[in-house]
């Protein structure tokens, strides 16, 4: 089973095989050579891994930052956050972190969120000379911020595998996430030091009130969701579709820039990259399944277990595994496995379930943008069409970021629990 | 043979994009109804799962006649052009091979659901037809790759 | 072992989890350990249609959810949602695990590739709504989530002004904190382990209905195990409803304490209300026969057991 799971998968991952392909590949030998099940099952489960609700927010958020980007609005929202920073330095980078939170409030995939940014927030990067290895780690990395602010799919998972509250795991998600963007701005004030920014850059009314003028029903695209959402108008997965909506009606009626010939070219890329990325989720369903059905992390949990660790290292361990587990399968079948198993030990040293559903989360989302199967890569790579090797050296120093953030999050409980004592109390 | 298969993709490309918007209006559609007329269309959330799987493994074929699927090239784009020529065409017989191998199962899957007439639960789409768009977007995957392999071995440009 | 059989159930902790680990111990030793049985609870094998799906193809031997989900494989299961056939808890309990029933429920789904192997209560069945319901008229202008599209699921609440929406559960409590919906109708126990309590405090119990689950295992399956192991599997599944039932009984009041505890209100509705409400599920009826002609004599058939299990 090594070699049907791992070793055949890395080989022709090395020889520039499609990665569908490969998880394809490796699962068909795995289950014809060292298992007895029904073959049937590997078509069932390629279906199945993508028939779900929560992917469907994906191609609705990369057509709503298509039409966002062929429509003019992208770059008044741009221009907008730029007329109103002023000299801040790092200033185009802290726009995109600011963009993923506001982005992480409104949706729990943070694919959609890569997506989105990318499309907005590339152009920008690289005309303020901002080279692409630092862009695509800040942007494949910000999605993940995605699913730590609620809400947040991960979380919901979590919540029903641990018998666990939704709104205390997003109450407890609040502050985990702002701390990681001010991580994130911090390194952007430091990327962006000695830079030298224009002095007509510098705040004024004479750029801001113009900007805010040409920007305003740009603006109202994240107005109108986060609205929504919170005003109970619509789900996070129908504000996708309803923003999809806007920004077509917008962009082609009022600021009259999106013309029929743009709408066409939006669907079609989209259709595009969905199906480049979620072929690769069917594929990967089928390598969860197995993992699942083989017992394979049930044995890792069982390892650690019998290890008999005190309890910060034990933690430091149930950390390393969601990290190895997290880069190789999904997070979402990732949570439904490790939860039952690791949640008891958890809770045997004392660790809150809510603080522990952070851990979880934090860790799955770091998962979203590691080699070799981080999903935000994929996106990014497809929808920036920058190569493998540059965001892989890009993306390292924001693992880092997010492993410093974890560690703050797994020893210091109350920067989980303060937000759930005082939203929902006790 | 060359116009005629482009005709062909432009036509499929165009119903994709049609089934795109006709989700988004769904959705849409959904919010208006519930929030002005307090009714939903309750068959609306598996129609427009089921609409995003077919999108998924119907524009696949295309994704792989334009060679887009997303891989990992950071050693083999260094190799010379003569080892560069055998790991495509390995890769495009394993490409066929494993889709060909697969679409078998999902052909029997999908034989089996449209013997038995199952339909889903809301929406009460047939499952044979949901789930036959896997079968097809294999078929169509290990078709492209026999084509490249045949172009690559007979040295031809298709 | 000579065979894995894998059983799937889409909650953690609850009476299906008892009943999976009751028919894993009565089966391993039964089958001297030629049977080896792995328990994936909480969708761990996936969401609860592609499980089912899994079980009609051969891909997963056995799947315990709500009967709700094997009614478009055969329009027998819907019996089991119709409310107004069980006095409580236990009769339910008495009426499901009667053989005649179980007999009968094992020839359902035959031509799908389903065997039936088990059933029994889940509990009774809530609506958690953020206005509350405390009568019938409350209901008016509420977007109520509903499990299914057929007529029984959506035809009372309509009946009774409200909207009936459709929604995965697990968007259900997120909308319901925003005020996308209302509320939603649900066994007892789901309030409880989803913590519903921290959106919505007033659950309303509905009269006299109850979430039914059944077990249901691959045909594909028993056919390959050969008809001894066959009927031993079928044994340990209908030994194991008692454990379960067994479990189950107390665990009712439990979740209603738990409830209370968080801050919550188990509301009541009068006698009044709650003919009210079975009158607007009893009109729908004519039209749950229009849509599924097996449900009459279904129903009928249920009647009749559950007359003779009624406490005298
Ligand atoms: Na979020
Ligand atoms: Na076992």
């Amino acid at each position: 089973m090594f070699w049907t799971l791992v070793v055949i998968p890395v080989v022709l991952m090395l020889m520039g095989f499609p990665i569908f392909l490969i998880l394809l590949a490796g699962a068909a030998a795995t289950m014809v050579f060292t298992m007895n099940v029904p073959l049937l099952a590997l078509p069932q489960y390629l279906f199945s891994s993508v028939n779900a609700y929560a992917l469907l927010a994906l191609p609705f958020f990369i057509l709503a930052g298509e039409l966002m980007d062929r429509g003019g609005i992208a770059s008044r929202l741009v221009g907008l956050m730029r007329a109103s920073m002023g000299r801040v330095p790092g200033k185009v980078p802290m726009t995109a972190i600011t963009g993923g939170a506001i982005f992480g409030a409104i949706t729990g995939v943070g694919a959609a969120s890569v997506a989105t940014q990318s499309k907005i927030m590339l152009p920008s990067l690289r005309e303020d000379g901002y080279a692409d290895e630092y862009s695509s780690g800040l942007l494949a990395s910000i999605g993940a911020v995605g699913v730590i602010i609620p809400p947040s799919i991960p979380m919901i998972v979590y919540a029903a595998a641990a018998d666990e509250s939704i709104p205390r795991l997003y109450a407890a998600g609040i502050v985990p996430g702002l701390l990681l963007v001010a991580l994130l701005g911090l390194h952007a004030l430091w990327v962006g030091r000695g830079r030298v920014i224009p002095a007509e850059e510098a705040f004024s009314l004479r750029r801001f009130v113009p900007a805010l003028r040409q920007g305003i029903w740009a603006a109202g695209v994240p107005a109108v969701i986060i609205g929504g959402i919170y005003g109970g108008i619509f789900s996070p997965t129908e504000a996708a579709g309803v923003a999809c909506f806007y920004a077509f009606a917008v962009s082609a009626f009022v600021m009259k820039e999106l013309t029929w010939a743009d709408l066409l070219a939006a669907t079609r890329t989209t259709v595009s990259f969905t199906a480049q990325i979620m072929i690769v989720i069917a594929c990967a369903g089928v390598f969860s399944w197995l993992i699942t059905v083989n017992q394979i992390s049930a044995q890792m949990v069982q390892a650690i277990q019998e290890m008999a660790l005190p309890g910060w290292v034990l933690l430091l361990a149930i950390n390393l595994l969601l990290l190895i587990v997290g880069c190789l399968i999904d997070p979402l079948s990732a949570i439904l496995l490790l939860t039952p198993l690791l949640l008891p030990l958890a809770t045997a040293v004392g660790v809150d379930p809510v603080h522990f559903g952070i851990i979880v989360t934090v860790n799955l989302a770091i998962g979203l943008f590691t080699p070799p199967f981080g999903i935000n890569i994929f996106v990014l790579q497809s929808v920036a069409k920058i190569p493998l090797r540059t965001i892989y050296r890009g993306i390292m120093p924001f693992v880092g970021i997010y492993l410093l953030a974890l560690m703050l999050i797994t020893y210091i409980p109350a920067i989980s629990l303060a937000g759930v004592r005082l939203l929902i109390g006790n | 043979m060359r116009r005629s298969l482009d005709a062909f993709a432009r036509l499929c490309t165009a119903g994709l994009s049609a089934l795109l918007l006709g989700m988004v209006t769904l959705i849409c559609l959904n919010v208006v109804l519930r929030y002005v007329f307090g009714a939903s269309l309750l068959w609306a959330d598996e129609a427009l799962v089921f609409a995003m799987v077919g999108m998924v493994f119907l524009a696949s074929i295309g994704v792989s006649r334009r060679d887009q699927h997303l891989r990992m090239t950071l050693i083999t784009q260094a190799l010379p052009d003569g080892a560069k020529r055998v790991f495509s065409a390995l890769e495009y017989l394993a490409t066929a091979g494993v889709c060909l191998f697969t679409a078998w199962y999902a052909w029997r899957s999908t034989l089996l659901l449209h013997r038995r007439g199952t339909v889903s639960n809301m929406a009460e789409i047939p499952l044979w037809l949901a789930h036959g768009v896997v079968l097809v977007g294999l078929v169509g995957m290990a078709v492209v790759a026999l084509v490249r392999l045949y172009a690559l071995l007979a040295r031809k440009d298709i | 072992a000579d065979y894995t059989l894998k059983v799937s159930s889409p909650t953690n902790n609850d009476a299906i989890l008892q009943w999976m680990q009751a028919f894993e111990a009565r089966l391993e030793a039964a089958t001297a350990g030629a049977i080896d049985v792995e328990l994936y609870p909480a969708n761990q094998l996936g969401q609860i249609p592609a499980t089912v799906e899994g079980v009609a193809m051969g891909t997963i031997e056995v799947t315990a959810p709500a009967s709700s989900f094997f009614v478009k494989y055969d329009p027998r299961f819907e019996a089991f949602d119709v409310p107004g056939l069980f006095d409580d808890l236990a009769h339910a309990q008495r009426v499901l695990a009667d053989p005649e029933v179980l007999d009968r429920l094992e020839t359902f789904g035959a031509d799908q590739g389903l065997h039936p192997i088990a059933a029994f209560p889940h509990g009774p069945l809530g609506l958690l709504s953020t206005k509350g319901v405390d009568k019938v008229s409350a209901l008016q202008g509420q977007q109520i989530r509903v499990a299914g599209p057929s007529a029984l699921a959506t035809g009372p609440f309509a009946a009774l002004g409200a909207s009936p929406v459709s929604m995965p559960l697990g968007e259900v409590l997120p909308a319901m904190q925003n005020g996308v919906v209302d509320g939603l109708i649900a066994g007892l126990p789901v309030f409880t382990t989803g913590r519903y309590y921290d959106v919505a405090k007033d659950l309303t119990v509905l009269p006299e209905s109850y979430l039914v689950v059944t077990a249901v295992a691959s045909q594909t399956f028993l056919d390959m195990i050969g008809p001894e192991l066959s009927e031993q599997v079928r044994t340990a599944a209908r030994e194991a409803i008692a454990d379960a039932n067994g479990w189950n009984l107390g665990a009712v009041e439990k979740v209603q304490a738990i409830w209370v505890e968080n801050g919550g209100k188990i509301v009541e509705l009068s006698a009044e209300d709650n003919a009210a409400y079975l009158e607007a599920v009893f009109a729908t009826l004519p039209t749950a026969f229009g849509q599924n002609p097996t449900l009459e004599g279904e129903l009928a058939f249920l009647q009749g057991v559950a007359d003779r299990h009624a406490a005298k």
